[in-house]
């Protein structure tokens, strides 16, 4: 069923492909999103370049158009009735008004007849994924101006460097989405257990996952932290996780050592290391079995409050030829929590263990870890690495 | 984060000034890198005035510690101050790189 647009839109010309056009927008993400500096430092560049009063990055929703980017006096909203770049995007071609008293189309727009007063605009379309035109890299000014093939040759380059900031950004997003989609659903149900994580990139993509899964009634979980962020680091937690599914028949610690050395190589090439916890819990007698490769964050709460930080068994993974890990035990008692944090959670703590120690306490009777976790990222300024939390409680 | 390195006996001596983040792991390693080139794959480098490493750091200390003894020498670690070692110790990466007290001692028994 198509509906039908708002009275004031009918006489407006509208493409064919709007309603894929506006699937198109909605995919990058970009409406009605803070300004960043990769569009403003366009914007502020074709300002000077051309020397006019305004610059925008301009995004035609359903009913309004909204600057992403804007250097000059416009409103950041406005009726998409009103919009010059409405226009612009019905083409794929650079849309140029040298006068706007002197042409039909807009002779009587309230931008050019009031506030700001238009009377030159040029506009190159922008695409979203698709190919559909979802906006336009634009110039205004208020005096006429003649715009030379020169000059649309250059609006052309810069609104091509904006085109690459959206298809950088839709191509993370689009990783974003299938990472996300790499990490468990709901925790499986383990009766007399709750098991919580979660997982907060510092850009779009994590060098940080978590993983579980139930293999003959044992409750088997990682939280592994790939070197670095971004997506280097996240192709390679996708490895890392298919690599400690396929070793589920394996003791944890025989499972590490056989990942490592399968990514040896792989890790090499790409001077990158991995830490990880990997355990199974086996849910009648609380028994977890767990071996530390570096990682060396994982705490053990018990009901009683006292916290221990569990040792590690050897070096990351990945870091040279035939070493070891062992695996360790420990014993859940009802009440007793054991939560693992990544190195993220150190940093949003300023590298102190001590409050780290305090801080996971608190967190393994959280009702909701990810607020818990923004007010700490709050309270330590801009936090710049991946943050991660694992939590299983015996009730 | 400044690089200086000065050529001991039977060894160089590489001084790390700053922080060990992202910023400054690719230039280590690229530092460390042109010793190993030069001739000197014997290296101990000195962390005193190293305030602070993340897991990039220690992946760069990894990656000069590889180089050094694919070239036949070796990467030894000095003068770690407290975030560093506990970096170290909380990765276990003491196992494989164990931080001396002093620069000299690093080679002093081989």
């Amino acid at each position: 069923m198509t509906v039908p647009p708002p009275a004031r839109l009918r006489d407006l010309r509208i493409a064919p492909d709007e309603p894929a056009r506006l699937k198109s927008l909605a995919e990058t993400g970009l409406l009605d999103s803070p300004a960043e500096e990769g569009f403003d430092r366009i914007t502020r560049l074709a300002q000077k370049l051309f020397g006019v009063s305004a610059a925008s990055v301009a995004l035609i929703g359903e009913d309004r158009q909204f600057l992403k980017s804007v250097v000059g006096d416009l409103e950041v909203n406005a009726p998409r009735e009103v919009s010059f770049c409405t226009h612009t995007i019905l083409t794929p071609h650079t849309l140029v008004v040298e006068d706007a008293q002197q042409d039909e189309r807009f002779s009587n727009n309230p931008l050019v007849l009031g506030q700001p007063n238009i009377r030159f605009y040029a506009g190159q379309p922008l695409q979203g994924p698709g190919g559909h035109n979802i906006g336009t890299l634009c110039i205004i000014d208020q005096e006429p101006r003649t715009f030379t093939e020169e000059q649309k040759q250059v609006l052309h380059d810069l609104a091509a460097i904006a085109q690459r900031e959206i298809n950088v950004r839709t191509d993370l997003k689009n990783g974003a989405k299938i990472q996300q989609a790499h990490l468990p659903g709901s925790a499986p149900s383990l009766p007399g257990y709750d098991i919580s994580a979660y997982c907060r990139p510092a850009g779009e993509l994590s060098g940080d996952f978590y993983d579980w899964h139930v293999i003959s009634g044992r409750f088997r979980f990682t939280l592994a932290d790939v070197m670095g962020k971004g997506t280097g680091p996240a192709i390679l937690t996708a490895t890392v996780r298919a690599g400690l599914r396929a070793t589920a028949a394996l003791d944890p610690a025989a499972a590490l050592t056989a990942v490592s050395e399968e990514l040896l190589t792989n890790l090499a090439r790409s001077e990158s290391f991995v830490t990880a916890f990997h355990a199974e819990l086996d849910p009648a007698t609380g028994t977890v079995r767990y071996s530390d490769a570096g990682h060396g964050l994982a705490h053990h709460v018990t009901g009683d409050g006292a916290i221990t930080r569990l040792p590690t068994s050897n070096a990351p993974l990945g870091i040279m030829a035939g070493m070891q890990w062992h695996t360790r035990g420990i014993t859940l008692n009802h009440g007793d929590s054991l939560i693992i944090p990544s190195d993220g959670v150190l940093e949003l703590l300023h590298e102190d263990l001590d409050d780290l120690a305090a801080a996971l306490k608190q967190l393994t009777t959280s009702t909701d870890i990810p607020a818990d976790l923004n007010r700490m990222a709050i309270g330590s300024g801009s936090p710049s690495d991946d943050v991660t939390v694992l939590i299983l409680r015996r009730t | 984060m400044n690089f200086t390195s000065e050529l001991r006996d039977s060894y160089a001596e590489v001084t790390a000034d700053g922080r060990l983040n992202m910023v400054a792991a690719p230039q280590l390693r690229e530092f460390i890198g042109n010793l190993i080139t030069d001739g000197s794959p014997r290296i101990v480098l000195n962390l005193e005035k190293t305030s602070f490493m993340d897991s990039s750091g220690l992946g760069a200390l990894i990656g000069c510690l590889k180089a050094a003894r694919q070239a036949g020498g070796d990467l030894r670690i000095a003068g770690v101050t407290p975030q560093v070692r506990m970096v170290l110790q909380l990765t276990s990466m003491d196992k494989v790189l164990a931080p001396y007290a002093t620069v000299e001692e690093a080679f002093s028994n081989d």
